[in-house]
């Protein structure tokens, strides 16, 4: 069953006042629970897709929707309350002098009640494992934990899409993993992902969806098995194909799997099925 | 992670962090109100003593941490009143003098009792705003100026920077070891054009960062009012009843 289709861009374009077109003729739609990996390479135009979907940047052609409905200049807080952004580094976005604080700017943007804030602060802090820093200035935090901060800054929004952009540039493989984890249980709870990566590993491991940019314009738009397997649209988009990918086609190569094995996502998938292969 | 030894990382540290801001500020400033109004000795005294004892004891900031903060100040006070304790005169005069060609450098009764009077005086105001400022994080102290209704342009700049100072410290300290990890400070020729270019790119990146930050605060709702969630700090009847006796104590001490 397909879901409801939640945001919607059609024909973006948007240039930043020097000539050029920064997004040209951008055509994206995201349906509810989608976890969609964008892919592209530095100044393609992930960054000013995001910024518009968001309502920060007005497109100067083209018009987005949200649930069905066109956003116009009086629904642009509609959709920056709906469409949250993780922006890629944290310590330009983190600008109260305490945690608490920080994760309340959002919230209180909104209006909420004082209590309502205070308890959707709380919440936003206990899923980012923040509960102890709380009280704590941004600056004597480390970079993974500012970057729990700025993801904590969103959640407590609670928007329904989330857009994270090149969440992993700035990580160690630990917080990664946490980031990971992190992501699964947003999914649990229903909320739609959009992730910019240069980590095709990681966007083959994570995401269902890719999408994929160049030169300001969308190139490629499916399944991510689909086009991360396609060499012709890996070297439009400056990719690389993913590491376990090559690993499948050299054993499919040296028959140690049969053709038509299904794709593997992880090192667990693999064993299962060279187990399946040799033992059953 | 790297820690910043300052004023405002001693705040955060502070035990007696919890107590509510405006408490700490009332009695801060009536003591220094108490100093300088009465300029009495005693006072002074009971002042920068008292002040200290709460920093160290109750607040927990170590003993020669405190010492080497009261240095900055010392340092001033000591070139400030040598100009009032040492008189210029054409005729020997006071209790000791240098000869100078031409005139006589002296040092007076009165000039140094008014010297040490004055330092005691400005070492207890100054030990009673470090009260202050080592026990309150700089966003409470902003978040009480705006409740004493300054003008929330200034409350909301005032937050503003002090954020921004530690975001472009951080920016400076990285270009400084960059630049000299490629010996752009090897002497003062180059130490002067790197610092210039440091300053100059700064500029260019905060201008930058401004543009960045104003985006990631429209993403987040922000419709031209900064708006945080401050946490309340109550007045405990046991903390306010100690800061009414401390007052009490002082006034005592100059009524007799």
């Amino acid at each position: 069953m397909m879901e409801e289709i939640l945001l919607q861009a059609e024909n973006l374009s948007y240039s930043y006042g020097t000539g050029s077109k920064a997004l040209h003729d951008v055509s994206l739609s995201v349906r509810k629970g989608e976890k969609i990996a964008v892919l592209g390479s530095n100044g393609a135009g992930k960054s000013t897709c995001f910024l518009n979907l968001n309502g920060v940047l007005i497109p100067d052609t083209g018009t987005i929707r949200y649930k069905g409905k066109k956003i116009g200049k009086k629904d642009l807080n509609e959709l920056r309350r709906e469409v949250g952004i993780v922006f890629q580094d944290a310590d330009n976005q983190i600008i109260a002098s305490t945690v608490s604080a920080e994760v309340s700017f959002g919230p209180m943007n909104l209006r909420l009640s004082r209590e309502e804030v205070k308890q959707r602060v709380e919440m936003a802090l206990k899923s980012m494992n923040l509960m102890m820093l709380k009280d704590r200035p941004p600056h004597y935090l480390s970079g993974g934990e500012k970057k729990r901060v700025s993801i904590a800054d969103i959640i407590a929004m609670e928007p329904e899409v989330i857009i994270f952009d090149e969440p992993t540039a700035s990580l160690d493989p630990v917080n990664v993993e946490i980031l990971t984890q992190v992501l699964d249980e947003m999914t649990k709870m229903g909320k739609t992902l959009l992730i910019s990566t240069h980590d095709v590993d990681f966007a083959y491991k994570w995401a269902d969806r890719a999408v994929v940019f160049a030169g300001g314009t969308i190139i490629a738009d499916g399944p991510v098995t689909e086009i991360l397997t396609s060499d012709l649209i890996l070297a439009q988009g400056n990719l690389k194909k993913p590491v376990l990918m090559e690993v499948y086609d050299s054993l499919v190569k040296c028959r140690i799997l049969p053709e038509m094995s299904p794709y593997f996502r992880d090192t667990q998938e693999l064993n299962q099925l060279l187990n399946r292969q040799y033992e059953g | 992670m790297r820690t910043i030894n300052t004023i405002d990382s001693y705040a955060y540290e502070s035990r007696i962090k919890g107590i509510n801001p405006g408490l700490k500020a009332i009695v801060a400033m009536a003591a220094l109100l108490f100093c300088i109004g009465t300029g009495d000795v005693l006072v002074s005294v009971s002042v920068f003593l008292s002040m200290g004892i709460i920093t160290i004891f109750m607040g927990g900031l170590s003993v020669w941490k405190y010492l080497a903060l009261l240095k900055i100040p010392v340092t001033f006070l000591i070139l400030g009143t040598a100009a009032i304790v040492v008189g210029i005169s054409h005729v020997p005069a006071g209790r000791f003098y240098i000869t100078m060609p031409g005139f006589y450098l002296y040092l007076s009764d009165g000039g140094a009792a008014l010297a040490a009077r004055l330092i005691l005086k400005a070492m207890a105001a100054v030990s009673a705003m470090y009260m202050l400022v080592l026990s309150t994080p700089a966003s409470e102290i902003i978040n009480l100026l705006g409740k004493l209704h300054v003008p929330k342009l200034i409350s909301e700049l005032m937050n503003l920077i002090y954020r921004f100072i530690f975001v472009m410290m951080d920016v400076q300290i990285h270009m400084k070891q960059a630049a000299e990890s490629r010996l752009g400070y090897h002497n003062f020729l180059t130490s002067c054009r790197s610092f210039g270019g440091i300053g100059a790119n700064l500029f260019m990146v905060s201008l930058k960062k401004a543009g960045v930050y104003y985006d990631a605060m429209t993403a987040r709702c922000y419709e031209g009012e900064l708006l945080f969630l401050e946490e309340e700090r109550p007045v405990k009847t046991k903390e306010a009843a100690a800061a009414a006796g401390y007052l009490a104590f002082l006034l005592l001490l100059w009524l007799l």
